[in-house]
């Protein structure tokens, strides 16, 4: 039953966002993350503000799922805010306490700071809820391609990034079958401080790690067998194709990008 | 009493989209000495009731007891239960990670707080068990073994802490028909022994002849229970779970199907032989 | 016509400490067409000769040709490997891709084949398995048989003429076991594909045109099913357990009681059975 889950954030769905060319989404999510740190004004982040919300409803995944995303680095955008607001070397001192001065610059920096992490969380959000790993790869790929003209192993990235997305299902299940044999033998996995439990995870490591070889030298017979022999001379049957919808969107971003940047 | 399982209720992926419902109100109380067979088309609940016997996973609701006890109440002393009840799984050589074979078998008396020289007596003990050499295979790498005798040595790793149940999950998958004989042999002379045993299992000839009960599991539920002879009388319902019964039966259901008179009881080899013997006056 | 020959092939794996001989001067033949079964214990070479016959592995001595081809021979390598495809054991690790539509493509793709013609091949090689619902699903959720089936396919959409199995069914439940078995018959029935089957489950092989017995790296029975299992001796002694009806006309007959013909399925035994009471 631990095969069920699905990887990282994606949230299925059949939005308009999510039938998007991946390559598109990705260079749109690129592109806002740059935006969003060259933006200065508040009624810029505002602006900002409303065409994540946008996107947020374009792609029927809820807003729940957008804001908390925010979940694993709350602590460091806190810790930055932190920092920003009372060690900034600003002019105007509101407070002191030893090395810590509260500056009215250092609120306005870290305002920024903060808004700007969260909105460049809330950008990739947009593109892993919308886009499976799969697709991801795909557009990576795709948009990679003309670096394999400088040797950079492009095909072989997307095919280990690919094998990775396809085992790690099949790997969390036997993952969790040797756990339980291992205890039923008596092993105990968390209990223990920091290094008991490192040597604990012997029981696991070495079973998973050596299945994980045998899996890695049948897969690659059974590659070979199908005629694998690399990315040379290799056709495709999903062929990725920027639809007009993908045009709009960018056309949409792109006037929205200038406005920010230019005005804003 | 070993083993009494008290409704159990559990669903895996609860609340979410994929939520499966494994165990629904699933109980049984096993006698000592009993070699118990559990049957069940893939996915029935089966690997999940021998996980909560064995207390690797909690149920949502109900009990299971060991010698009593209630395994899952706060101040149960796991560590009693790890030494009583000993679980393989499928393809057991997989759990195989100790630098030696000797060290591998100690794995579980050494949790269990043995002294080094009851550990390497345990081994030792073990590993003849299952018809090795401690002084041979000892200080080998488990990985240079072949796959029967790694298998062999992770079965010795279970035993080591000699268990009085012993549960199995198709202990005999991937094994050739030489191998599967063999093996149920040896599970019955631990049940001879006096170690109670619960099987995982689709070979239902080797149920036929040697479990003394069977359980048969259907979408999460327990159907039928009790001696092999009544289960596999029951075929058709069988069939309809998507089960069969041992081949003996199946062969003396399509007899009569043909208006051959054999009895539903007949469910091994020879009796099916000595049956037809009869029937053709050759006895 | 012959499509698969072995002469006199020997191989050995060399470890620091000795040389085994896994195939010890095998002698074989498929002609185009055949339901061939090669029957032996864990450990007696089938294995390692399955992979001969798609150029995985390489005679040490003498000769290996499939489909006209010198396996030897390193620029007949992909063909061989083309019109000889391969199912292996285990379902999991023959699958490439996380969907099962992009997995059944893998062959083709790396054929180059125009894509147009790879969405034609994969949609039929699926629907030839019964598993073009599930071209879009994820092959984890999949059962045992399933996976298999989609490995099949992937190798159907290469347009095999021949295809190995090597122990497809050791891994799996009695329904996926029987799910493979039916994909197998038809394969070599409707399809007309060269099928090569090896296994320890003597009753897979009823059904085969010829059926090769191998024990430690030898073969040491060959021939049509029913002729071959007649030698109940020869089978005990590779590990072998013969079908249940072979095994009661033997233990009947012990008793005296002659059933004619040597039934290989349980439904010819209670033909027989019948007939006679």
């Amino acid at each position: 039953m631990i095969k069920n889950i699905t990887l990282g954030q994606y949230f299925p769905g059949e939005s308009a966002v999510h039938n998007m060319d991946p390559r598109m989404k990705i260079i749109l999510a690129l592109a806002l993350i740059v935006v969003v740190f060259l933006v200065e004004s508040l009624f810029g982040f505002i602006l900002l503000a409303a065409f994540i919300a946008l996107v947020t409803i374009m792609a029927r995944v809820g807003a729940a799922s957008v804001i908390r995303s925010i979940r694993p680095l709350l602590f460091i955008i806190v810790f930055t805010f932190i920092l920003n607001m009372f060690f900034y070397n600003g002019q105007t001192v509101l407070w002191q306490w030893g090395a810590a001065r509260l500056t009215s610059e250092g609120i306005y920096r870290a305002v920024l700071i903060v808004l700007r992490l969260t909105f460049l969380i809330f950008s990739t959000s947009l593109l892993t809820l919308t886009t499976s790993p799969m697709q991801l790869t795909d557009g990576m790929e795709s948009l990679m391609k003309p670096l394999s003209r400088i040797r950079f192993p492009v095909h072989e990235m997307a095919m280990m990034m690919s094998i990775a997305l396809r085992f790690i299902p099949t790997l969390a299940e036997e993952t969790d079958r040797i756990m339980k044999a291992q205890m039923a033998r008596g092993a105990e996995f968390d209990s223990g401080n920091l290094i008991k439990k490192a040597r604990n995870m012997v029981p696991l490591l070495v079973p998973l790690f050596i299945s994980a070889f045998k899996r890695a030298d049948e897969l690659a017979l059974a590659m070979e067998s199908r005629c694998y022999k690399g990315g040379e001379g290799r056709t495709k049957m999903k062929i990725l194709r920027y639809a007009p919808r993908d045009f709009m969107a960018l056309g949409i971003t792109g006037a929205l990008a200038a406005i920010l940047v230019v005005v804003f | 009493m070993p083993i009494v399982v008290e409704n159990l209720f559990f669903t895996y992926m609860k609340g979410m989209p994929f939520a499966h419902i494994a165990l629904d109100d699933v109980s049984f109380r096993m006698e000592d000495g009993e070699f118990m067979g559990i049957i069940g088309h893939t996915g029935c609940g089966k690997s999940t009731l021998i996980q909560m016997a064995a207390g690797l996973l909690k149920p949502d609701r109900g009990r299971v007891f060991l010698d009593g006890e209630d395994i899952n109440a706060k101040n149960y002393d796991r560590k009693k239960l790890r030494r009583r009840v000993g679980v393989v799984f499928q393809y057991p050589e997989y759990q195989l990670f100790e630098e030696t074979v000797e060290a591998d078998v100690a794995f579980g008396p050494k949790k269990a707080g043995l002294s080094e020289e009851e550990t390497r007596e345990r081994v030792s003990w073990a590993l003849s068990i299952v018809g090795m050499d401690a002084e041979e295979v000892g200080k080998l790498s488990p990985f240079e073994l072949s796959g029967g005798q790694k298998r062999k040595v992770a079965i010795a790793g279970v035993l080591a802490n000699k268990p009085g149940v012993l549960i199995l999950d198709e202990p005999i998958a991937g094994l050739d028909p030489a191998g599967r004989d063999s093996f149920m042999n040896f599970i019955l002379r631990l049940n001879e022994m006096g170690t109670s045993i619960i099987m995982i299992s689709h070979n239902m000839d080797g149920l036929a002849e040697y479990a003394g009960r069977i359980l048969v599991m259907n979408e999460s539920k327990i159907v039928m229970d009790g001696t092999p002879k009544a289960v596999f009388a029951e075929i058709e319902k069988l069939k309809e779970m998507g089960l069969g019964a041992s081949e003996p039966r199946e062969v003396a259901h399509m007899l009569l199907q043909n208006g051959i008179g054999v009895p539903k009881d007949i469910i091994r080899f020879n009796e099916l032989k000595a049956f037809i013997l009869d029937k053709a006056g050759k006895s | 016509m012959e499509i698969i020959t072995a002469e006199n092939v020997k191989f050995s794996y060399t470890t620091e400490t000795e040389i085994r001989f896994a195939l010890n001067g095998i002698d074989f033949s498929a002609q185009k067409g055949e339901f061939v079964c090669i029957l032996g214990h864990n450990g007696s070479g089938k294995s390692t000769f399955a992979k001969h016959i798609n150029a995985l592995l390489v005679p040490r001595e003498g000769k290996m040709t499939v489909a006209g081809m010198d396996t030897s021979r390193e620029e007949f390598l992909w063909e061989i490997r083309r019109s000889a495809g391969m199912v292996f054991q285990n379902p999991d690790n023959q699958i490439v891709s996380s969907v099962v539509e992009e997995d059944v493509a893998f062959g083709p793709e790396n054929l180059g084949v125009p894509q147009p013609e790879i969405v034609e091949r994969v949609r039929s090689a699926l629907a030839a398995m019964e598993m073009q619902d599930y071209a879009k699903r994820a092959p984890h959720m999949l059962s045992g048989g399933q996976k298999q089936r989609v490995a099949i396919a992937g190798v159907l959409a290469m347009l095999p003429e021949i295809i190995v199995f090597d122990e497809p069914t050791a891994m799996l439940d009695p329904s996926g076991r029987a799910e493979v078995m039916d994909a197998i018959r038809d394969l070599n029935r409707i399809h007309k594909k060269t099928v090569v089957l090896i296994t320890h489950y003597m009753d897979e092989a009823v059904d085969a045109d010829s059926v090769y017995i191998m024990k430690d790296g030898k073969i040491i029975g060959r021939g049509a099913p029913r002729d071959v299992f007649r030698d109940v001796q020869i089978l005990e002694s590779s590990g072998l357990t013969p079908p249940f009806a072979v095994r009661m006309y033997y233990a009947l007959k012990e008793q005296g009681l002659d059933l004619g013909d040597c039934p290989l399925k349980p439904e010819e035994l209670v033909e027989q059975i019948c007939r006679l009471l």
